[in-house]
Protein backbone atom coordinates (compact mmCIF):
# COMPACT_ATOMS: atom_id res chain seq x y z
CA UNK A 1 0.00 0.00 0.00
CA UNK A 2 1.35 3.10 -1.12
CA UNK A 3 2.70 5.13 2.25
CA UNK A 4 0.33 8.00 2.32
CA UNK A 5 2.42 10.85 3.79
CA UNK A 6 0.36 13.53 4.29
CA UNK A 7 -1.25 11.79 7.18
CA UNK A 8 1.10 12.08 9.83
CA UNK A 9 0.13 15.84 8.80
CA UNK A 10 -3.16 16.00 9.60
CA UNK A 11 -3.88 15.98 6.06
CA UNK A 12 -6.13 13.28 5.71
CA UNK A 13 -10.41 13.44 6.53
CA UNK A 14 -11.41 15.13 3.97
CA UNK A 15 -14.04 14.55 1.84
CA UNK A 16 -15.03 16.38 -1.79
CA UNK A 17 -18.36 16.35 -3.92
CA UNK A 18 -17.72 16.79 -7.47
CA UNK A 19 -20.23 18.04 -9.79
CA UNK A 20 -19.30 18.49 -13.81
CA UNK A 21 -21.25 20.10 -16.57
CA UNK A 22 -21.18 20.42 -20.39
CA UNK A 23 -22.16 24.00 -21.11
CA UNK A 24 -25.28 24.26 -22.77
CA UNK A 25 -25.42 24.84 -26.39
CA UNK A 26 -27.42 28.20 -25.70
CA UNK A 27 -25.22 29.67 -23.58
CA UNK A 28 -21.87 28.41 -25.69
CA UNK A 29 -23.63 30.39 -28.70
CA UNK A 30 -24.05 33.77 -26.62
CA UNK A 31 -20.31 33.48 -25.39
CA UNK A 32 -19.33 33.21 -29.12
CA UNK A 33 -21.76 36.27 -30.36
CA UNK A 34 -20.34 38.24 -27.73
CA UNK A 35 -16.98 37.65 -28.09
CA UNK A 36 -17.30 38.04 -31.76
CA UNK A 37 -19.05 41.27 -31.50
CA UNK A 38 -16.61 42.72 -29.12
CA UNK A 39 -14.07 42.58 -31.48
CA UNK A 40 -15.77 44.19 -34.67
CA UNK A 41 -13.39 46.85 -34.41
CA UNK A 42 -10.31 44.72 -35.18
CA UNK A 43 -11.87 42.84 -38.93
CA UNK A 44 -9.09 43.43 -41.00
CA UNK A 45 -10.46 44.77 -44.39
CA UNK A 46 -8.85 42.99 -47.26
CA UNK A 47 -7.94 39.72 -45.95
CA UNK A 48 -9.76 36.62 -46.80
CA UNK A 49 -9.02 34.66 -43.77
CA UNK A 50 -10.19 35.92 -40.34
CA UNK A 51 -9.99 34.25 -37.29
CA UNK A 52 -10.50 35.67 -34.02
CA UNK A 53 -8.86 34.72 -30.51
CA UNK A 54 -11.77 33.09 -28.14
CA UNK A 55 -9.55 31.57 -25.65
CA UNK A 56 -11.42 33.73 -23.20
CA UNK A 57 -14.21 31.11 -23.24
CA UNK A 58 -13.11 28.45 -20.82
CA UNK A 59 -15.86 26.25 -19.49
CA UNK A 60 -17.39 24.79 -22.48
CA UNK A 61 -16.81 21.83 -19.68
CA UNK A 62 -16.44 22.59 -15.94
CA UNK A 63 -16.03 20.63 -12.60
CA UNK A 64 -16.46 21.48 -9.53
CA UNK A 65 -15.05 20.31 -6.21
CA UNK A 66 -17.28 21.34 -3.43
CA UNK A 67 -15.41 20.62 0.29
CA UNK A 68 -18.20 18.81 2.50
CA UNK A 69 -15.88 17.75 5.14
CA UNK A 70 -12.90 19.66 6.25
CA UNK A 71 -10.11 17.64 9.03
CA UNK A 72 -10.19 19.31 12.56
CA UNK A 73 -6.31 18.68 12.40
CA UNK A 74 -4.12 19.95 9.72
CA UNK A 75 -0.57 21.73 9.23
CA UNK A 76 0.13 24.52 6.47
CA UNK A 77 2.60 26.58 7.28
CA UNK A 78 1.16 29.27 5.07
CA UNK A 79 0.71 32.78 6.47
CA UNK A 80 -3.10 33.17 5.06
CA UNK A 81 -3.93 30.09 6.22
CA UNK A 82 -2.57 30.74 9.73
CA UNK A 83 -4.38 34.07 9.51
CA UNK A 84 -7.88 32.64 8.38
CA UNK A 85 -7.34 29.78 11.75
CA UNK A 86 -6.89 32.65 13.81
CA UNK A 87 -10.02 34.58 12.74
CA UNK A 88 -12.25 31.51 12.56
CA UNK A 89 -11.11 30.82 16.68
CA UNK A 90 -11.86 34.33 17.13
CA UNK A 91 -15.32 34.15 15.45
CA UNK A 92 -16.28 30.52 17.48
CA UNK A 93 -16.44 32.24 21.02
CA UNK A 94 -18.75 34.86 19.53
CA UNK A 95 -20.61 32.25 17.55
CA UNK A 96 -20.82 30.23 20.73
CA UNK A 97 -22.77 33.39 22.76
CA UNK A 98 -25.41 33.55 20.26
CA UNK A 99 -25.56 29.65 19.93
CA UNK A 100 -26.66 29.73 23.43
CA UNK A 101 -28.62 33.03 23.04
CA UNK A 102 -30.97 31.10 20.25
CA UNK A 103 -31.49 27.82 22.40
CA UNK A 104 -33.93 30.36 24.20
CA UNK A 105 -35.57 31.00 20.91
CA UNK A 106 -36.65 27.78 20.04
CA UNK A 107 -37.35 24.20 21.63
CA UNK A 108 -35.93 21.69 19.54
CA UNK A 109 -36.48 18.77 22.20
CA UNK A 110 -38.54 17.39 19.24
CA UNK A 111 -35.84 17.93 16.19
CA UNK A 112 -38.60 17.48 13.34
CA UNK A 113 -40.92 20.11 14.87
CA UNK A 114 -39.32 22.45 16.40
CA UNK A 115 -41.45 25.22 17.95
CA UNK A 116 -41.07 28.84 19.22
CA UNK A 117 -40.28 30.09 22.54
CA UNK A 118 -41.54 33.71 23.49
CA UNK A 119 -39.23 34.12 26.69
CA UNK A 120 -36.76 36.65 25.74
CA UNK A 121 -37.71 40.33 25.95
CA UNK A 122 -37.76 42.44 22.77
CA UNK A 123 -34.91 44.21 23.86
CA UNK A 124 -32.07 41.76 24.47
CA UNK A 125 -33.66 40.19 21.09
CA UNK A 126 -33.13 43.28 18.68
CA UNK A 127 -29.61 44.03 20.49
CA UNK A 128 -28.78 40.38 19.76
CA UNK A 129 -29.46 40.82 16.24
CA UNK A 130 -28.19 43.74 15.83
CA UNK A 131 -24.67 42.25 17.43
CA UNK A 132 -24.92 39.74 14.80
CA UNK A 133 -25.62 41.78 12.45
CA UNK A 134 -22.71 43.74 12.75
CA UNK A 135 -20.51 40.95 13.16
CA UNK A 136 -21.95 39.33 9.68
CA UNK A 137 -21.79 42.37 7.84
CA UNK A 138 -17.25 42.09 9.20
CA UNK A 139 -16.89 38.79 7.80
CA UNK A 140 -18.56 39.42 4.07
CA UNK A 141 -15.88 39.77 1.37
CA UNK A 142 -15.68 43.51 0.90
CA UNK A 143 -16.85 42.85 -2.73
CA UNK A 144 -20.37 41.79 -1.53
CA UNK A 145 -21.90 45.23 -1.86
CA UNK A 146 -25.86 43.92 -2.26
CA UNK A 147 -25.51 41.77 0.34
CA UNK A 148 -23.80 44.26 2.73
CA UNK A 149 -26.21 46.78 1.72
CA UNK A 150 -29.41 44.31 2.53
CA UNK A 151 -27.51 43.47 6.19
CA UNK A 152 -27.21 46.85 6.76
CA UNK A 153 -31.06 47.94 6.14
CA UNK A 154 -31.92 45.06 8.49
CA UNK A 155 -29.68 46.36 11.02
CA UNK A 156 -31.19 49.74 10.66
CA UNK A 157 -34.75 48.54 10.92
CA UNK A 158 -33.80 46.43 14.22
CA UNK A 159 -32.37 49.82 15.93
CA UNK A 160 -35.84 51.63 15.18
CA UNK A 161 -37.43 49.03 16.68
CA UNK A 162 -35.01 49.02 19.43
CA UNK A 163 -35.06 52.49 19.89
CA UNK A 164 -38.67 52.77 19.71
CA UNK A 165 -38.98 50.32 22.74
CA UNK A 166 -36.07 51.91 24.76
CA UNK A 167 -37.83 55.35 24.84
CA UNK A 168 -41.42 54.44 25.09
CA UNK A 169 -41.19 51.38 27.81
CA UNK A 170 -37.55 51.81 29.34
CA UNK A 171 -38.39 49.99 32.27
CA UNK A 172 -40.69 47.38 30.84
CA UNK A 173 -39.55 43.55 30.23
CA UNK A 174 -41.82 43.54 27.03
CA UNK A 175 -41.49 40.05 25.98
CA UNK A 176 -41.10 39.08 22.39
CA UNK A 177 -44.28 37.79 20.38
CA UNK A 178 -44.91 36.25 16.76
CA UNK A 179 -44.74 39.33 15.39
CA UNK A 180 -40.96 39.85 16.55
CA UNK A 181 -40.68 36.02 14.44
CA UNK A 182 -41.27 35.54 10.94
CA UNK A 183 -44.78 33.02 10.66
CA UNK A 184 -43.59 31.42 8.10
CA UNK A 185 -41.17 27.93 8.63
CA UNK A 186 -38.20 27.77 10.56
CA UNK A 187 -37.05 31.18 9.47
CA UNK A 188 -36.43 33.14 12.84
CA UNK A 189 -35.23 36.22 11.92
CA UNK A 190 -31.71 35.76 14.43
CA UNK A 191 -31.93 32.11 13.86
CA UNK A 192 -31.52 32.67 9.82
CA UNK A 193 -28.95 35.18 10.69
CA UNK A 194 -26.88 32.77 12.81
CA UNK A 195 -26.48 29.93 10.06
CA UNK A 196 -25.58 32.40 7.65
CA UNK A 197 -22.53 33.67 10.29
CA UNK A 198 -21.66 29.68 10.74
CA UNK A 199 -21.47 29.31 7.38
CA UNK A 200 -19.24 32.59 6.66
CA UNK A 201 -17.11 31.90 9.58
CA UNK A 202 -15.63 28.46 7.94
CA UNK A 203 -16.38 29.46 4.17
CA UNK A 204 -13.23 31.06 4.01
CA UNK A 205 -10.92 28.78 5.50
CA UNK A 206 -12.19 25.50 3.58
CA UNK A 207 -11.94 27.10 0.56
CA UNK A 208 -8.35 28.77 1.19
CA UNK A 209 -7.41 24.91 2.13
CA UNK A 210 -9.28 23.01 -0.74
CA UNK A 211 -7.61 25.56 -2.76
CA UNK A 212 -4.10 25.00 -1.71
CA UNK A 213 -4.89 21.14 -2.14
CA UNK A 214 -5.71 21.00 -5.76
CA UNK A 215 -3.48 23.06 -6.81
CA UNK A 216 -0.52 20.85 -4.89
CA UNK A 217 -2.09 18.00 -7.01
CA UNK A 218 -2.15 19.82 -10.10
CA UNK A 219 2.17 20.22 -9.25
CA UNK A 220 2.61 16.40 -8.22
CA UNK A 221 0.41 14.21 -9.53
CA UNK A 222 2.09 12.33 -12.24
CA UNK A 223 -1.30 10.89 -13.21
CA UNK A 224 -2.85 13.89 -13.64
CA UNK A 225 0.62 14.54 -15.79
CA UNK A 226 -0.52 12.00 -18.14
CA UNK A 227 -3.61 13.80 -19.14
CA UNK A 228 -1.43 16.88 -20.50
CA UNK A 229 -3.58 19.09 -18.03
CA UNK A 230 -1.44 22.22 -17.09
CA UNK A 231 -2.39 24.85 -15.05
CA UNK A 232 -2.70 28.41 -16.60
CA UNK A 233 -4.80 30.89 -14.54
CA UNK A 234 -6.21 31.12 -10.96
CA UNK A 235 -8.63 33.65 -10.58
CA UNK A 236 -10.84 34.62 -6.91
CA UNK A 237 -14.05 35.51 -8.04
CA UNK A 238 -15.53 37.65 -5.55
CA UNK A 239 -19.04 39.44 -6.52
CA UNK A 240 -21.33 42.13 -5.34
CA UNK A 241 -24.53 39.70 -4.86
CA UNK A 242 -22.38 37.76 -2.22
CA UNK A 243 -20.42 34.72 -5.04
CA UNK A 244 -17.84 33.16 -3.89
CA UNK A 245 -15.78 30.78 -5.95
CA UNK A 246 -12.05 30.27 -6.76
CA UNK A 247 -11.44 29.18 -10.28
CA UNK A 248 -8.09 27.21 -11.53
CA UNK A 249 -8.25 27.39 -15.41
CA UNK A 250 -6.72 24.34 -17.28
CA UNK A 251 -5.14 23.85 -20.34
CA UNK A 252 -5.99 20.35 -21.80
CA UNK A 253 -5.72 18.18 -24.72
CA UNK A 254 -9.09 18.97 -25.92
CA UNK A 255 -9.32 22.74 -25.20
CA UNK A 256 -9.15 24.60 -21.98
CA UNK A 257 -11.88 23.87 -18.69
CA UNK A 258 -12.78 25.49 -15.83
CA UNK A 259 -12.12 23.80 -12.25
CA UNK A 260 -14.31 25.81 -9.39
CA UNK A 261 -13.51 25.51 -6.06
CA UNK A 262 -16.22 26.26 -3.37
CA UNK A 263 -17.35 25.17 0.52
CA UNK A 264 -20.68 23.52 0.88
CA UNK A 265 -22.44 26.47 1.67
CA UNK A 266 -21.12 28.64 -1.13
CA UNK A 267 -22.16 26.30 -3.39
CA UNK A 268 -25.60 25.89 -2.48
CA UNK A 269 -25.71 30.10 -2.17
CA UNK A 270 -24.06 30.32 -5.76
CA UNK A 271 -26.99 27.79 -6.88
CA UNK A 272 -30.21 28.75 -5.30
CA UNK A 273 -29.31 31.60 -2.85
CA UNK A 274 -28.55 35.49 -3.11
CA UNK A 275 -25.78 35.11 -5.34
CA UNK A 276 -27.50 32.49 -7.85
CA UNK A 277 -26.35 32.14 -11.17
CA UNK A 278 -29.78 33.14 -12.55
CA UNK A 279 -29.61 36.54 -11.08
CA UNK A 280 -27.35 37.77 -13.97
CA UNK A 281 -28.28 39.35 -17.14
CA UNK A 282 -29.35 36.72 -19.73
CA UNK A 283 -28.95 33.95 -17.74
CA UNK A 284 -32.53 32.90 -16.29
CA UNK A 285 -34.63 29.69 -17.71
CA UNK A 286 -37.80 30.01 -18.15
CA UNK A 287 -40.24 26.97 -18.59
CA UNK A 288 -40.78 26.29 -22.42
CA UNK A 289 -44.45 25.55 -22.73
CA UNK A 290 -44.83 21.58 -22.00
CA UNK A 291 -46.02 19.69 -25.63
CA UNK A 292 -48.63 17.35 -25.49
CA UNK A 293 -47.64 13.83 -25.74
CA UNK A 294 -49.59 12.93 -28.56
CA UNK A 295 -48.29 15.33 -30.75
CA UNK A 296 -44.94 14.10 -32.38
CA UNK A 297 -44.08 17.66 -33.36
CA UNK A 298 -45.00 19.66 -30.93
CA UNK A 299 -42.69 16.85 -29.13
CA UNK A 300 -40.04 17.21 -31.15
CA UNK A 301 -39.42 20.84 -31.09
CA UNK A 302 -39.86 20.56 -27.24
CA UNK A 303 -36.88 18.09 -27.06
CA UNK A 304 -35.03 20.30 -29.59
CA UNK A 305 -35.33 24.12 -27.63
CA UNK A 306 -34.76 21.98 -24.16
CA UNK A 307 -31.42 20.01 -24.84
CA UNK A 308 -30.31 23.82 -26.43
CA UNK A 309 -30.61 25.87 -23.08
CA UNK A 310 -29.71 23.03 -20.75
CA UNK A 311 -26.15 22.57 -19.89
CA UNK A 312 -25.76 18.24 -19.47
CA UNK A 313 -24.57 17.55 -15.42
CA UNK A 314 -23.11 14.98 -13.78
CA UNK A 315 -21.31 13.71 -10.43
CA UNK A 316 -18.86 11.87 -9.29
CA UNK A 317 -18.18 10.26 -6.24
CA UNK A 318 -16.06 7.80 -4.86
CA UNK A 319 -17.30 4.08 -4.15
CA UNK A 320 -17.00 3.77 -0.57
CA UNK A 321 -16.99 -0.02 -1.02
CA UNK A 322 -14.03 0.32 -2.94
CA UNK A 323 -12.02 3.37 -2.70
CA UNK A 324 -10.19 3.11 -6.42
CA UNK A 325 -13.78 3.35 -8.20
CA UNK A 326 -15.04 6.45 -8.91
CA UNK A 327 -18.85 6.41 -10.06
CA UNK A 328 -19.99 8.86 -12.57
CA UNK A 329 -23.75 9.67 -12.85
CA UNK A 330 -24.93 11.24 -15.59
CA UNK A 331 -28.46 13.45 -15.86
CA UNK A 332 -31.27 12.41 -18.45
CA UNK A 333 -32.56 15.45 -20.43
CA UNK A 334 -35.08 15.98 -17.86
CA UNK A 335 -33.45 15.96 -14.78
CA UNK A 336 -31.02 18.36 -16.83
CA UNK A 337 -33.85 20.85 -17.47
CA UNK A 338 -35.28 20.58 -14.35
CA UNK A 339 -32.19 21.44 -12.39
CA UNK A 340 -31.72 24.33 -14.44
CA UNK A 341 -35.56 25.69 -13.74
CA UNK A 342 -34.80 25.13 -10.30
CA UNK A 343 -31.66 27.32 -9.68
CA UNK A 344 -33.99 30.65 -8.61
CA UNK A 345 -33.10 33.06 -6.31
CA UNK A 346 -33.63 33.42 -2.95
CA UNK A 347 -36.76 34.03 -1.97
CA UNK A 348 -38.54 33.56 -4.95
CA UNK A 349 -41.79 30.96 -5.01
CA UNK A 350 -40.65 27.54 -6.31
CA UNK A 351 -44.07 26.22 -6.05
CA UNK A 352 -44.57 26.84 -9.80
CA UNK A 353 -41.11 25.67 -10.99
CA UNK A 354 -42.11 22.81 -8.37
CA UNK A 355 -46.12 22.24 -10.53
CA UNK A 356 -43.84 22.64 -14.04
CA UNK A 357 -41.37 19.59 -12.84
CA UNK A 358 -44.54 17.40 -11.66
CA UNK A 359 -46.35 17.85 -14.82
CA UNK A 360 -43.54 17.23 -16.92
CA UNK A 361 -42.39 14.37 -15.13
CA UNK A 362 -45.85 12.73 -15.02
CA UNK A 363 -45.38 12.63 -19.20
CA UNK A 364 -41.69 12.64 -19.97
CA UNK A 365 -41.32 8.84 -20.33
CA UNK A 366 -43.46 10.07 -23.30
CA UNK A 367 -41.02 12.91 -24.23
CA UNK A 368 -37.44 11.93 -23.44
CA UNK A 369 -35.36 9.29 -24.21
CA UNK A 370 -33.23 9.64 -22.41
CA UNK A 371 -32.77 9.11 -19.10
CA UNK A 372 -29.58 9.27 -17.93
CA UNK A 373 -26.50 7.03 -17.39
CA UNK A 374 -24.31 5.64 -14.85
CA UNK A 375 -20.64 4.49 -15.12
CA UNK A 376 -17.75 3.52 -13.30
CA UNK A 377 -14.20 4.04 -13.77
CA UNK A 378 -11.16 3.00 -11.46
CA UNK A 379 -7.83 3.28 -11.32
CA UNK A 380 -6.81 0.51 -13.79
CA UNK A 381 -9.40 2.00 -16.30
CA UNK A 382 -7.63 5.01 -16.43
CA UNK A 383 -4.16 3.81 -16.03
CA UNK A 384 -5.65 1.87 -19.44
CA UNK A 385 -6.90 4.60 -21.05
CA UNK A 386 -3.72 6.82 -20.89
CA UNK A 387 -1.42 3.72 -22.26
CA UNK A 388 -3.99 3.58 -24.87
CA UNK A 389 -3.92 7.39 -25.64
CA UNK A 390 -0.95 9.62 -25.45
CA UNK A 391 -1.84 13.62 -24.34
CA UNK A 392 1.39 14.78 -23.68
CA UNK A 393 2.38 15.46 -27.21
CA UNK A 394 -0.42 18.38 -27.73
CA UNK A 395 0.12 18.75 -31.49
CA UNK A 396 -1.36 15.74 -31.62
CA UNK A 397 -4.88 17.54 -30.57
CA UNK A 398 -5.50 20.98 -30.87
CA UNK A 399 -8.29 22.42 -28.88
CA UNK A 400 -9.94 26.24 -29.86
CA UNK A 401 -7.11 28.58 -31.21
CA UNK A 402 -5.26 30.92 -28.47
CA UNK B 1 -29.66 18.21 -32.93
CA UNK B 2 -26.03 20.27 -33.76
CA UNK B 3 -25.03 23.56 -32.99
CA UNK B 4 -25.89 24.58 -36.42
CA UNK B 5 -29.48 24.04 -36.00
CA UNK B 6 -29.87 24.98 -32.27
CA UNK B 7 -29.43 28.89 -33.81
CA UNK B 8 -32.58 28.33 -35.68
CA UNK B 9 -34.22 28.26 -31.95
CA UNK B 10 -33.05 31.39 -30.65
CA UNK B 11 -34.02 34.49 -31.49
CA UNK B 12 -31.49 36.32 -30.09
CA UNK B 13 -29.31 34.91 -31.49
CA UNK B 14 -31.36 35.24 -35.24
CA UNK B 15 -31.01 38.37 -34.47
CA UNK B 16 -27.14 39.01 -33.59
CA UNK B 17 -26.17 37.04 -36.83
CA UNK B 18 -28.54 39.53 -38.79
CA UNK B 19 -25.87 42.80 -37.44
CA UNK B 20 -23.18 40.67 -37.89
CA UNK B 21 -21.05 41.20 -41.43
CA UNK B 22 -20.43 38.40 -43.30
CA UNK B 23 -16.93 37.95 -42.39
CA UNK B 24 -17.85 37.45 -38.86
CA UNK B 25 -20.94 35.20 -39.99
CA UNK B 26 -18.42 32.84 -41.60
CA UNK B 27 -16.58 33.44 -38.38
CA UNK B 28 -19.12 32.30 -36.26
CA UNK B 29 -20.09 29.33 -38.39
CA UNK B 30 -16.55 28.14 -38.22
CA UNK B 31 -16.06 28.32 -34.24
CA UNK B 32 -19.22 26.48 -33.92
CA UNK B 33 -18.18 23.88 -35.71
CA UNK B 34 -15.24 24.21 -34.15
CA UNK B 35 -16.38 23.56 -30.38
CA UNK B 36 -18.88 21.05 -31.88
CA UNK B 37 -16.06 19.14 -33.26
CA UNK B 38 -13.79 19.31 -30.41
CA UNK B 39 -16.37 19.50 -27.30
CA UNK B 40 -18.95 17.22 -28.49
CA UNK B 41 -17.11 14.61 -29.67
CA UNK B 42 -16.79 10.92 -28.31
CA UNK B 43 -13.29 11.25 -27.45
CA UNK B 44 -13.55 14.35 -25.79
CA UNK B 45 -16.12 13.43 -23.31
CA UNK B 46 -13.99 10.14 -22.58
CA UNK B 47 -11.23 12.08 -22.07
CA UNK B 48 -12.79 14.69 -19.57
CA UNK B 49 -15.08 11.62 -17.80
CA UNK B 50 -11.76 9.87 -17.04
CA UNK B 51 -10.24 13.11 -15.99
CA UNK B 52 -12.77 13.91 -13.36
CA UNK B 53 -12.09 10.41 -11.78
CA UNK B 54 -8.50 10.98 -11.67
CA UNK B 55 -8.83 14.04 -10.11
CA UNK B 56 -11.50 12.33 -7.67
CA UNK B 57 -8.91 9.29 -7.08
CA UNK B 58 -6.12 12.05 -6.61
CA UNK B 59 -7.72 13.80 -4.32
CA UNK B 60 -9.22 11.06 -2.25
CA UNK B 61 -5.83 9.43 -2.22
CA UNK B 62 -3.76 12.72 -0.67
CA UNK B 63 -6.56 13.89 1.48
CA UNK B 64 -9.22 11.13 1.86
CA UNK B 65 -10.02 9.31 4.84
CA UNK B 66 -6.60 7.44 5.13
CA UNK B 67 -8.31 5.57 8.19
CA UNK B 68 -11.14 3.53 6.03
CA UNK B 69 -8.48 3.27 3.71
CA UNK B 70 -5.91 1.66 5.90
CA UNK B 71 -9.16 -0.21 7.45
CA UNK B 72 -10.46 -1.55 4.32
CA UNK B 73 -6.87 -2.99 3.31
CA UNK B 74 -6.57 -5.00 6.77
CA UNK B 75 -10.00 -6.22 7.11
CA UNK B 76 -9.66 -7.84 3.25
CA UNK B 77 -5.83 -8.95 4.38
CA UNK B 78 -7.60 -10.37 7.38
CA UNK B 79 -10.53 -12.21 5.70
CA UNK B 80 -8.79 -13.42 3.48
Amino acid sequence: MKENITSYFGGHGYSVECTYRLKSKRSLIHKIIKYINNDEKHIPSSSDEYDFDISPIVDVFAMNFILTGRSESFYYKDPEIERLIAEEKENQYFASEMKNFATRLINTDNPSKPNFLYEVTKKEYYERCIQILDRLISVLPPEATSVIEKYTEQKESFRKVLNFIEETMPDEDILVDETDYPTEGFNVGFIRLLDSFYSRIHDKLDLAVLTIQVNSLFSNSDLLEKFGVQLIDFEEKRTESGYVANFIHLSTPYGNIEFQLQSKSQYIDGNTGHSAHTRMEGKEIKGIKIPNPDDSEEVKKYKMSVSYVSPKFGIAMIDRLKIDNVILQELGDFMNYVRVLRQVREGEDLNAVDAYAAKLKSISNRIFSSSGSSMEISRNDILKYLREHSFNDKKDLEGPSL
Amino acid sequence: MDLQESVRFDVDVGEALKRMNEKNKQLFDRKIAEYNNKFNSPEAKEYFRHLVAAMMLEYNEYFGDYSEREHNELFWRTWL
